[in-house]
């Protein structure tokens, strides 16, 4: 029913690295060049990011969920 | 020397009509074996080799550049089809070695294919609304301080309660209209560009025929129960199958 976003440029930057880089089957072993690394790719993208934006404790816990937030 | 990006896994004979370009407009190629395609760019190994991974994995710019060519080919898959993401960076060194992939990897890949065929991801996000600011007590004395200021905490204590209870009724709701449904860690508030905090980061697998049915729901949910609880949705998607393309492989890599 709905188009796929594929103007990747519409989608924000944290969901699509959380998928790109985050999710996806990996394929581990002789078969491709290289594996080892990329989460931290992922946390050096982060540190990278974080002190830009942030103001303030940023931590959510995982309590977040059952509403202990706030 | 060239590295052989792969994208993704799709059923062999399913041919996209518009297949996008990768970085730097690259053509993506299909190629088969074993029932099944793996879309695949040729990239100079001198920009997208592996070391160039390790430069640049703190350089936002480089890896949302690249980030936004493997998700364009993903999406202008999916537009039209099935197709399984591999995670970024999958690369080989040869067309020989991809062959190698989807020969040691096709039953792992054709199952994945199989658990996300005709269906799509959805995102949903939740967000509790900023506490309004409390009243300034009035009291006219230490003992009706007091309890005007338990009081108070009692009132958010419930809010709190109710807000939960939304968002547990929300994510139940979406996942029976859905086929799957995982719930990922909150984005960080310095990466989400948003303050409040998130209370859902969810993901659900629809199938395409059921599309309307989920987004009903959800309307459903954020106009309702989720409203009157302070929790604001935001919805993301369509999006190819990322959090559900699961295979033993990953599993065993030690991912929930």
């Amino acid at each position: 029913m709905t188009d796929l976003s594929v103007a990747a440029d519409d989608v924000a930057l944290v969901d699509l690295l959380d998928r790109v880089i985050g999710e996806g089957v990996v394929i581990g072993g002789d078969i491709v060049l290289s594996i080892a690394g990329v989460d931290l790719v992922y946390l050096g993208l982060r540190a990278v990011l974080a002190p830009a934006h942030v103001a303030g404790p940023s931590a959510i816990g995982a309590d977040a969920l059952a509403g202990e937030a706030l | 020397m060239n590295v052989h990006y792969v994208y993704g896994v799709l059923p062999g004979g399913q041919h996209p009509p518009d297949l996008a370009p990768g970085p730097d407009g690259a053509e993506v190629q299909l190629v088969e074996g074993q029932g099944l395609a793996a879309a695949v760019s040729e990239l100079p190994g001198d920009r997208y080799g592996e070391q160039e991974f390790r430069t640049h994995a703190e350089d936002p710019v480089w890896l949302q550049e690249l980030a936004s060519a493997h998700h364009r080919v993903l999406a202008s898959i999916a537009l039209h089809g099935d197709v399984v993401p591999l995670r970024m960076p999958t690369l080989c060194r040869t067309r020989q070695g991809v062959l190698e992939l989807l020969d040691a990897r096709g039953d792992a890949l054709r199952q994945a294919i199989a658990s996300v065929s005709g269906r799509v991801e959805w995102g949903v996000k939740l967000y509790a609304e900023p506490r309004p600011a409390e009243q300034q007590v009035q009291a006219a004395s230490g003992r009706d301080y007091l309890g005007q200021r338990m009081a108070q905490g009692r009132a958010r204590d419930e809010k709190r309660l109710r807000r939960g209870d939304a968002v547990r009724a929300c994510h139940d709701a979406l996942a029976s209209a859905a086929d799957h449904a995982v719930v990922n860690p909150p984005q960080d508030p310095a990466l989400s560009g948003r303050r409040e905090p998130m209370v859902l980061n969810g993901a659900y697998l629809v199938a395409r025929e059921r599309e309307s049915d989920f987004l009903a729901v959800l309307d459903a949910q954020a106009a309702g129960p989720c409203r009157e609880a302070g929790v604001v949705a935001e919805i993301t998607g369509p999006w190819p199958p990322y959090n559900f393309s699961v295979t033993e492989d990953r599993e065993s890599a030690g991912r929930p």
